[in-house]
């Protein structure tokens, strides 16, 4: 397998850091949608995703083959669906870090050359 | 009603219609001409049912907390959350001001106008009724209006015993507003307000600030009271210990929890979790 890149071609999305930032947190700990909504928040409280766009893009990544489910009983609550991360999760997770350490230099680089160019009176 | 031992018998929130209704033709793939029974009602009035002896093999209730209050230990061992939706306010475009109301003026406009019928389900039966109670309450923090809870308490027109019912009420012109699960509202195909997050009991985010409504309901026995505390929206199912089907019962919620239910219940407005 190449560095950071999915065998099967399924790629992550690095749409709104979602997908990443929920394997980091499965990766983290095996939790149910519920709690990842919670800690979500509690890792990025500026970002605010809706708990359906969690819960949708739970049910993507299980079907990308990323985290896998099964019901989890508490002592006195409900059973929950608690995800856990797979070998193919922790490929994407890389992939994921891969991607965005890329995008990362490309900011920088940009930054860079636009505080040059202010520096030189140019904007 | 005379019941067939042999049949599949699935009580459910009346909110769950739809999607229960879907679920068992994918179950009728498998199984063409089984007998199903189906039976519905506000959550708590189902969960009494059941507690008062009715036999059925599938249990799929609005709030897992209703198993939690009524059911379990005794009748249920564990129940499984399966879906979460928010709290609405739906109307028509026949509704008194429907024109001009919006998600700020909404209370201005229900407690503006006398001739405006507005509802709200039966907190005793259905935990859209105490689910209503709290969204009240927390908008009064919300909006820092005091007084709200107890006037929008005090004015409404209408009591139904179940979510079903106000949508079927705002069809019929019988009401004009009818504080709903958004689920409700999409599958009937009514126009809805939606409330800010912080107020519609759709995000654990917020679970913190949910918890400061309380409801007083009447008890497992006549004289006792309950209290439920708000929290976010969770439906939850189960098989009853009494069940006589309980390996056909599985089959139908394993189809309800699976890849097939999670589409029919977001394409009815659910959030499959």
């Amino acid at each position: 397998m190449t560095a950071g890149k999915i065998e099967d071609g399924a790629g992550i999305s690095l749409d709104k850091m979602i997908q990443p930032t929920l394997l980091l947190l499965i990766y983290k700990k095996p939790s149910h949608g519920y709690e990842l909504i919670q800690n979500y928040n509690a890792l990025d409280p500026t970002e605010m995703v809706e708990p359906g766009t969690i819960y949708r893009n739970l049910r993507r990544m299980e079907k990308e083959g990323f985290v896998l489910s099964k019901w989890e009983a508490s002592e006195s609550g409900p059973a929950r669906r608690q995800y856990e991360i797979t070998g193919k999760g922790v490929a994407a997770l890389q992939e994921a870090v891969h991607k965005l350490e890329h995008q990362k230099k490309q900011i920088e680089d940009f930054l860079d050359q636009y505080k040059k160019l202010a520096e030189r009176g140019g904007i | 009603m005379k019941t067939d031992p042999d049949a599949l018998k699935i009580l459910h929130a009346g909110a769950l219609r739809k999607p229960i209704k879907e679920c068992i033709h994918i179950l009728w793939e498998k199984y063409p001409g089984l007998k199903v029974e189906l039976d519905y009602a506000g959550s708590r009035a189902c969960a009494r049912a059941v507690a008062e002896g009715k036999v059925v093999d599938v249990i799929a209730l609005a709030d897992y907390k209703v198993f939690n209050d009524i059911l379990i230990p005794k009748f249920v061992d564990t129940s499984f959350v399966f879906a979460t939706d928010q709290m609405v306010l739906a109307f028509d475009e026949f509704s008194t001001d429907s024109h001009k109301i919006n998600e700020q003026n909404w209370m201005d406009v229900l407690l503006g106008n006398n001739s405006i019928k507005y509802a709200r389900s039966d907190h005793r039966l259905d935990p859209c009724g105490y689910r209503t109670l709290m969204l009240w309450q927390l908008a009064e923090d919300y909006y820092r209006r005091p007084g709200l809870y107890n006037l929008l308490e005090n004015n409404w027109s209408n009591l139904y015993p179940k979510s079903l019912d106000l949508a079927v009420a705002l069809m019929e012109g019988k009401i004009d507003y009818g504080f709903e699960y958004l689920s409700v509202a999409k599958q009937m195909n009514l126009q809805y307000i939606l409330f800010p997050p912080e107020i519609n009991l759709s995000d654990p985010r917020f679970a913190g600030f949910y918890a400061r409504a309380k409801v007083i309901i009447e008890g497992n026995y006549p004289g006792l009271e309950t209290e439920i505390t708000g929290a976010p929206i969770e439906f939850a199912v189960a098989i009853p210990k009494n069940s006589n089907q309980k390996e056909l019962a599985q089959e139908f919620i394993d189809i309800l929890t699976g890849p097939r239910g999670e589409e029919i219940l977001e394409q009815n407005g659910l959030i499959p979790c």
